[in-house]
């Protein structure tokens, strides 16, 4: 047998070397800048964590994505709802973009991971980008670019009807939006999917039953009229007008699950790695609005952020397992083609390096809340002052003033509260 | 390796080299507004020159004020997007009442600049600078008679999934204008024009 040469071994192992080098560079790297964002976000300050994206340059193209998300979420619980809504743009427009399946990335990640693609998005979070930029374009009084977003949600929804199916918040944020413009029908249309996908109705019944007496679906909104909560029964004996002027509240509470790290191993050296949420523990949150008539019911509903990220990923599930079969047999046939030419150190090597770039992608948006509420509280016409939002949160009770404001008939108020374990943002 | 050998593939190498060079160079060219040029299926100035051509027109010809010999004052209260694209209607109805004004048939209130007519009479008459002759005389503004006012909807439909190379969207958009009388209410005029185009991207690239 012909010994190897010695400069020969030290260039092989300088390659090697750089391959693993690749492999820490590539294998769970999430952009500094992200990190640090994220942890100051969640350490309640939110102008550092925007402060920390601030420069782009910073972030890898392959997280462009996240960027935009993560601080389009952030910019949105400051108040600057412009801002964010421009942000939130960006990322509309790059996953826009992200369609295009780039060959050069997936063979890239044929022979080391996914990190090296760019971040996509989970289909539940290129749809909260449209349900966040409907909240943002509201909270501006901008209504014809909110139905628009609507419009964008709603292809989404329709692309993805069983993971998606969940997201109760903006299912409901579209009904709103279909109403501000007097498009009852469609409005009507989405109440009736609410029903369709909540486990208990009773939350869109008096919404379905308020717009199917009006416009001529009397018939059939009858049918819903048993599931109007008694709390709500005033609806079925007053004149219920469509225009009652409201305060809407988006109350997001907790944080949502991230992706973690799941591994099976096949001896010696096979690893078959994929992303799964975490299970998180969060607790939901209850709001009343101090000085409220009890009398009139407010509509509220609620989407668990973590269970449809988790109903998203599963539905991507098969395609993950597709990708990691095909990625681990071409590790294996690399790492036997090496063993086939070198014996001994090299293959091990090569071997080490292919097991530990093994990384699945754990990127995600982290910045979401573990829930989602929406509260439509009737109220009259008129000055409002002192108005006070009580949330009941794992027995704590926080009491948030709400800013004076004005309505006119008909008019809605919009206002949105964060709250986190032990403190709140507003705005 | 061979000489010739050596040599070709040397040659081939400048060429690539070549090729790379020239794709990728920046170009840019003028282009004229009236030249029909679309990128994808989405709205863009193309578009909106043809609107405004195509109502204007029959503004002008067929409505009942085309022959209205006392210039009748309108306000337009604007297209409403009821599309799934942010798009700024208020560049089409700029450019309606250009086209409008130039014929000179028709006045305009200007309802954008309400405000800073306000305001500006107002410092004529309460900052004491200005000249009393020259002030501006106050409640003297033309009432307007009609409100031009319209809706953009779309539709859109994608190819169903299936195995292949590039996705074929269709977008068709209908602008739906309308002249309503103050006095009486009632619908004078009313008009449309409906673009449809299709288009396709590919589903791979590099």
């Amino acid at each position: 047998m012909k010994k190897p040469r010695l400069s020969n071994i030290f260039t092989e192992l300088k390659i090697l070397a750089g391959c693993c080098l690749l492999c820490i560079f590539f294998a769970g790297c999430t952009a500094a800048p992200l990190r640090e964002a994220r942890k100051a976000f969640y350490a309640g300050q939110p102008l550092e964590a925007v402060n920390a994206l601030s420069e782009a340059k910073k972030i890898p193209n392959r997280d462009r994505l996240l960027l935009f998300m993560e601080k389009g979420l952030m910019l949105h619980h400051l108040g600057r709802y412009e801002e964010s809504a421009n942000t939130l743009l960006k990322a509309s427009g790059l996953i826009e973009k992200q369609e295009v399946i780039s060959i050069s990335q997936q063979a890239a990640s044929l022979v080391t991971s996914e990190w090296i693609t760019d971040y996509k998005g989970e289909y539940s979070e290129r749809l909260w980008v449209h349900t966040y930029l409907m909240m943002n374009f509201l909270l501006l009084g901008k209504d014809e670019s909110a139905l628009v977003e609507a419009k964008q949600a709603l292809k989404m929804l329709e692309k993805y009807p069983e993971p998606l199916s969940k997201d109760h918040f903006t299912r409901a944020l579209i009904a709103l939006c279909f109403e501000n413009f007097r498009q009852y029908s469609d409005a009507y249309i989405e109440y009736k999917k609410l029903a369709e996908n909540l486990p208990d109705p009773s939350p869109a019944a008096s919404q379905i039953y308020r717009l199917g007496m009006n416009p001529g679906f009397r018939e059939e909104a009858e049918k819903y009229r048993k599931f109007i909560p008694p709390a709500a029964s005033s609806i079925l004996t007053s004149q219920s007008s469509l225009l009652n002027s409201e305060l809407v509240l988006f109350v997001s509470s907790g944080s949502a699950p991230a992706k973690i790290s799941g591994n099976i191993i096949i001896p010696p050296s096979v690893r078959f790695s994929f992303p799964q949420y975490e299970e998180r523990r969060a607790d939901d949150a209850q709001v009343q609005l101090a000085g409220f008539d009890s009398q009139t019911h407010p509509f509220s509903v609620t989407t668990n952020i973590g269970a449809v990220a988790k109903a998203s990923l599963q539905d991507r599930a098969s395609k993950i397992i597709a990708k990691e079969t095909a990625r681990a047999a071409m590790k294996e046939a690399m790492a036997r083609a090496v063993e086939r030419k070198n014996e001994g150190i090299l293959s091990v090597l090569v071997r080490a390096a292919f097991f530990l770039m093994e990384e699945p992608d754990t990127r995600c948006w982290e910045t979401l809340p573990a829930f989602l509420k929406l509260f439509r509280f009737p109220i009259q016409p008129g000055k409002h002052q002192n108005l006070k939002a009580v949330i009941y949160q794992n027995g704590v009770r926080k009491d948030i003033i709400l800013p004076p404001f004005s309505l006119s008939p008909g008019q809605k108020y919009y206002y949105q509260i964060r709250i986190s374990s032990g403190s709140d943002i507003g705005n | 390796m061979t000489n010739s050998g050596l040599k070709s593939t040397l040659f081939l190498a400048i060429l690539s080299a070549i090729a790379l060079t020239v794709s990728c160079t920046a170009t840019t060219r003028t282009v004229s507004p009236n030249e029909e040029l679309h990128y994808d299926e989405a709205y863009d100035f193309s578009d909106k020159k043809k609107i405004v051509d195509s109502l204007v027109q029959p503004l002008l010809e067929t409505s009942p004020l085309a022959n209205a010999a006392d210039r009748p004052v309108i306000i337009i209260y604007g297209i409403a997007n009821q599309t799934s694209e942010h798009i700024n209607t208020s560049g089409i109805t700029d450019d309606i009442r250009q086209e409008l004004i130039k014929a000179g048939r028709f006045r305009f209130v200007n309802e954008t600049q309400r405000d800073n007519i306000a305001n500006e009479t107002d410092y004529q008459y309460n900052s004491g600078a200005v000249a009393p002759e020259t002030r501006i005389e106050r409640a003297r503004q033309l009432g307007a008679r009609y409100i031009l006012s319209g809706t953009l909807r779309s539709i859109e439909k994608e190819e169903p999934k299936q195995i292949r190379l590039t996705k074929k969207s269709l977008r068709y958009y209908s602008l739906h204008l309308e002249l309503t009388d103050l006095k009486t209410a009632l619908i004078e005029w009313a008009d449309s024009v409906e673009i449809a185009r299709e288009a396709s991207k590919p589903i791979i690239g590099w």
